[in-house]
């Protein structure tokens, strides 16, 4: 946990910091007399990043006090669980991923068709009834609601995708 | 004075004004759930309806429509942890956290009483001090809207729960996510990396749906709700409803 906690504030570390070095590039975006545009964002990614930095300074000052102590360790289940919730973690992620890549390509149809189950599977649903049915329905509703009802336009994608989602939307 | 009010009573008793207030309700608490669909987009998807109405059925309607979204928004916030409204984030706060004990039928009776109580209390003041307030409204510059924001920010340690070095750090970086986009003042554009999606900034509700609805997800797909109920049963919508020595 205390590892993760690390990464991550190191990732903060390096994004604010970032960021902050490209609002520097804003500072003097403006007129005489008024505050420009770099003025917010440096102050708030100046605070944001001396908060990771001093985040990320507790934690290794935890994590190095921890480690001389003597830590009772996990079981082997309890390791293989961590793992298995792990696994389905990353799964979902990479899925979301994914279908927010290939949507504006395939358009909102045909990718949802694909992410409902494939989601599903990396949440361990494993009954074919659910994963046969729920895509369709999902995106049924989904189309009729939003993009029929309330008009949201919703990716069409290209080409043939285009053709095909025009079909319906 | 009161025959005003005693002739808005009573025409809102109307049958015709009664069902459009039903059906604004009804269609409000939807479009309030609904984490994409604000309060006021559902008013206005409302509106094209309400052109063959009656001034006053239409505006029954959308008033309805209205109270019936900022209710609706809290529904998800109890239930998914997902506030289908911005005004429904806190509710994320103590009603998803009684749902996840099992008590998600307790948490949506005491979040509906007290609606029904805050609504009917907040209409009878705003009835009585609207003309005091409007005049001290008036007065609001911006020395006191800074202030107000001020206030705003440093309620942070409150919500923050354990640690208050996350919770400001958080702060810090929806005050960022909100300076993305074209500057109002200056016209410059702000960490768009020449992208056209970033000119108009992040949207409120994109930013909510994404980093509360997305993360929530993740949470869930971890430890499933199933998994951290325990062993509390359902008792049935009429034995979760609240005592009322819980609201003395």
């Amino acid at each position: 946990m205390k590892k993760g906690e690390i990464v991550l504030g190191a990732f903060c570390v390096a994004f604010f910091s970032f960021m902050f070095y490209e609002a520097v590039k804003l500072h003097g975006v403006g007129r005489f007399g008024e505050v420009g545009s770099g003025f917010w964002p440096m102050l708030s990614l100046g605070i944001a990043l001396l908060l990771s930095l001093c985040w990320l300074i507790v934690t290794i000052v935890t994590f190095s006090r921890a480690k001389g102590r003597a830590v009772e360790e996990p079981s082997k289940e309890t390791i293989a669980a961590a793992w298995s919730r792990r696994k389905k973690v990353a799964l979902s992620i990479l899925s979301i991923i994914i279908y927010i890549v290939i949507m504006p390509w395939v358009g909102f149809i045909l990718s949802t068709l694909l992410f409902i189950p494939a989601f599903a599977l990396a949440l361990e649903e494993r009954r074919k009834m659910v994963l046969i049915i729920s895509p369709f329905l999902i995106t049924a509703i989904t189309i009729l609601v939003f993009a029929k009802f309330i008009t949201i336009p919703f990716p069409k994608g290209a080409g043939i995708f285009a053709a095909f989602s025009r079909l319906f939307y | 004075m009161f025959e005003h009010y005693w002739n808005a009573f009573a025409t809102v008793l109307l049958p015709q004004n009664i069902l459009a207030i039903g059906l604004g309700g009804l269609w409000g608490l939807l479009a309030g759930a609904l984490p994409g669909i604000s309060t006021s987009m559902g008013v206005v998807l409302l509106l094209s309806f309400t052109y063959t109405l009656s001034p006053m059925t239409a505006f029954s309607m959308l008033v309805a429509a209205y109270c019936g979204g900022i209710t609706g928004g809290s529904i998800t916030s109890i239930l998914f942890g997902i506030p289908g409204e911005p005004s429904s984030v806190p509710t994320v706060i103590e009603g998803h956290a009684l749902a996840k004990q099992g008590h998600a039928a307790f948490a949506l009776w005491t979040f509906l009483l007290c609606s029904i109580f805050g609504g009917i209390f907040s209409v009878l003041v705003m009835m009585a001090a609207t003309p005091l307030i409007a005049n001290f409204a008036l007065k609001f510059g911006p020395p006191e809207f800074f202030a107000l924001t001020i206030l705003g920010l440093s309620v942070v340690s409150g919500l923050s729960g354990g640690s208050l070095l996350k919770g400001f750090l958080s702060c810090s970086f929806g005050l960022f996510l909100a300076t993305i986009g074209t500057d109002g003042i200056t016209g410059g554009e702000r960490f768009t990396f020449d992208t056209m999606i970033l000119l108009g900034g992040i949207n409120f509700v994109t930013a909510m749906v994404g980093l509360l609805a997305v993360s929530e997800i993740l949470i869930e797909a971890e430890e499933p709700f199933k998994e951290y109920k325990g062993h509390v049963g359902y008792r049935g919508m009429r034995a979760e409803m609240p005592k009322f020595s819980l609201f003395r």
